[in-house]
């Protein structure tokens, strides 16, 4: 039970982290790097804010430090004409050093006090952090759903599917790109923070393979859920990200060692790529 | 109201590719004109209209649009002024949206307020006029992908498009080639009804030369990134396809 619970929040922590993925993947249609390097950084400004009792306020700061990072791929991309995937690669190994820096050249940080455990003192339950993660996710969702009812948020669609037509109707492509990353980012550097408040440290390390979760919460979620309109497609990456999670713990409990959970998460995400695709062949041989 | 002046494009300059695909061509062009462009493959058509457009930037030369100074001015800042169809009929439109939100993201051309809802409401209707007067039944396809309509579906609703807004110069490459015959010439006498109807200056590459001579009050013909013949109404008028393709030899 206890296990199914803590499936349940990391699951929803990183669905957070994969609508962030889902933006630059996605809609963007640019495979984004960066976001190793942004998960770490949002974790490093959180655990070092919360060190200075500042909880709510590392939470915001995250988002500017991540979004911060998006612009940087995104002038490299646009400005810098360098290669999308070889633009997130260098943002990401830059983050290293400044996530190192942020965190006072310490690898690793813990906290006493955090968000998650001041909302347990007030609200005394088992389910309180998974609730207080929850709320966080509907906040994201929420605002993406409205972002894209916008004509900002449809000029954002149509430069991922076509950049062409999207000069030709008078919208600045480039600005997308960048903006588009710049929320990518601050979406999962938000949720390195959240991390960090729900599990009580941060580590220099914590972004690596988020990359991959990512994808794999968006691949699996689509195999199961998909849909044109836009929530229905953000509800299948929150989907995607449980049931992935999921999959991850019943291998732990079936005696894998948690250093096998990268090459397992390699694997699903193979798998559901090219799964579906092989059946289809089959069928229609 | 158009003004180029020795424009000069160079592909790959100083290498073994090198290609001079304009040759400090000069083109004026007036308020009503309505100017066809013809040549063989490769004669710098649709490098003319990426200048222009901005999509390529020339070596040298400048351009004036409505005695503005657009030389130096970025591509999507022009095309607020241009309206343009593509040579490739999948690059007018966006596959995923729908023909509605295509539609509505043309709308805004020159005047986004980017805040606003994306789609309103009470523009439908005249969308909707705007596509019926295609002919080909788009109206009622408002809520369909545009990756679902065929190529000449998605040139035709590009079309409409791109005069949505009138713009102050439309540019259209051989945007009727990936259609039918019956397609074509319907889509080329809206073309014509779209153009006088709102004082559109336009510009039309084409390889189908009776098009070239039935539609326009100018004739253009180019061949290795220069303007080899420039032709007026009675001039063009005179003209057979014959000579057309003698004279020239668009086509050896
Ligand atoms: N992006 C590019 N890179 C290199 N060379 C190019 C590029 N675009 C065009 N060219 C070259 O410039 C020349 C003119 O090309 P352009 O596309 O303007 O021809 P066109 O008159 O439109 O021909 P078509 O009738 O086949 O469309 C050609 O020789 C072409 O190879
Ligand atoms: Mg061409």
């Amino acid at each position: 039970m206890t296990a199914l619970l803590g499936a349940c929040e990391l699951g929803l922590l990183m669905a957070v982290m994969s609508l962030g993925v889902f933006l630059s993947f996605r809609i963007l249609n640019v495979p984004d790097l960066t976001i190793d390097g942004s998960f770490t950084t949002g974790c490093a400004v959180s655990a070092v804010c919360s060190g200075m009792q500042m909880h709510a306020f590392g939470l915001g700061m995250a988002v500017l430090c991540g979004a911060l990072a998006g612009l940087i791929t995104g002038i490299l991309q646009t400005k810098g004409k360098i290669q999308p995937i070889l633009a997130g690669i260098l943002t990401m190994t830059g983050l290293y050093s400044i996530n190192l820096r942020i965190m006072g050249s310490k690898p690793n940080l813990f906290l006493e006090n955090t968000l998650f455990l001041q909302i347990k003192e007030l609200f005394p339950s088992s389910y309180s952090e998974l609730i207080l993660i929850l709320v966080f996710l509907l906040v994201v969702i929420g605002i993406l759903v409205l972002f894209f009812t916008t004509q900002l948020g449809l000029a954002l669609r149509a430069t991922g599917d076509n950049e062409a037509m999207v000069k030709a109707s008078s919208i600045n492509s480039d600005a997308m790109i960048i903006l588009g990353l710049s929320l990518a980012n601050a979406i999962v550097a938000f949720s390195g923070a959240l991390f960090v408040q729900y599990q009580g440290f941060s580590d220099i390390n914590s972004g690596t393979g988020m990359m991959v979760i990512g994808l794999a919460s968006v691949i699996v979620g689509e195999v199961f859920l998909t849909s044109r309109r836009l929530p229905v497609r953000f509800l299948s990456v929150v989907c995607g990200a449980l049931l992935y999670r999921f999959i991850l713990t019943f291998a732990l409990q079936l005696g894998l060692e948690a250093n096998d959970m990268k090459l397992l998460s390699a694997v699903l995400v193979i798998a559901a790529i090219s799964f579906p695709h092989m059946l289809r062949r089959r069928y229609h041989a | 109201m158009l003004r180029m002046e020795n424009a000069h494009v160079v592909f790959h300059p100083q290498t073994d590719n090198e290609r001079v695909a304009l040759h400090d061509v000069d083109l004026h062009l007036k308020k009503d004109d309505f100017l066809c462009i013809v040549g063989g493959n490769g004669a710098g058509k649709t490098t003319l209209m990426n200048v222009i457009s901005g999509t390529i930037k020339a070596q040298h030369g400048t351009l004036f649009l409505e005695d503005e100074d657009i030389t130096n001015m970025a591509e999507h800042r022009r095309c607020a002024m241009i309206g343009r169809i593509f040579q490739d009929p999948l690059k007018g439109t966006a596959p995923h949206l729908t023909v509605l939100e295509n539609l509505s993201l043309a709308y805004g051309r020159g005047r986004r307020s980017y805040f606003q809802k994306a789609v309103h409401k009470q523009d439908i209707a005249y969308f909707k006029e705007r596509l019926a007067a295609l002919g080909l039944g788009l109206e009622d396809r408002l809520d369909n992908e545009v990756g679902l309509l065929s190529g000449g579906q998605r040139q035709a609703l590009t079309l409409i498009m791109a005069t949505l807004i009138p713009p102050k110069l439309l540019l259209l490459d051989e945007h009727t080639a990936a259609l039918d015959p019956k397609t074509a010439e319907r889509i080329m006498q809206e073309t014509e009804r779209i153009i006088s109807a709102y004082h559109i200056p336009a510009m039309m590459i084409t390889h189908n030369l009776s098009q070239a001579l039935r539609y326009g009050n100018r004739l253009l013909v180019m061949k290795d990134g220069s303007i080899i013949k420039d032709m007026g109404q009675q001039e063009k008028e005179r003209l057979t396809i014959a000579e057309l393709m003698h004279d020239y030899e668009i086509f050896s």
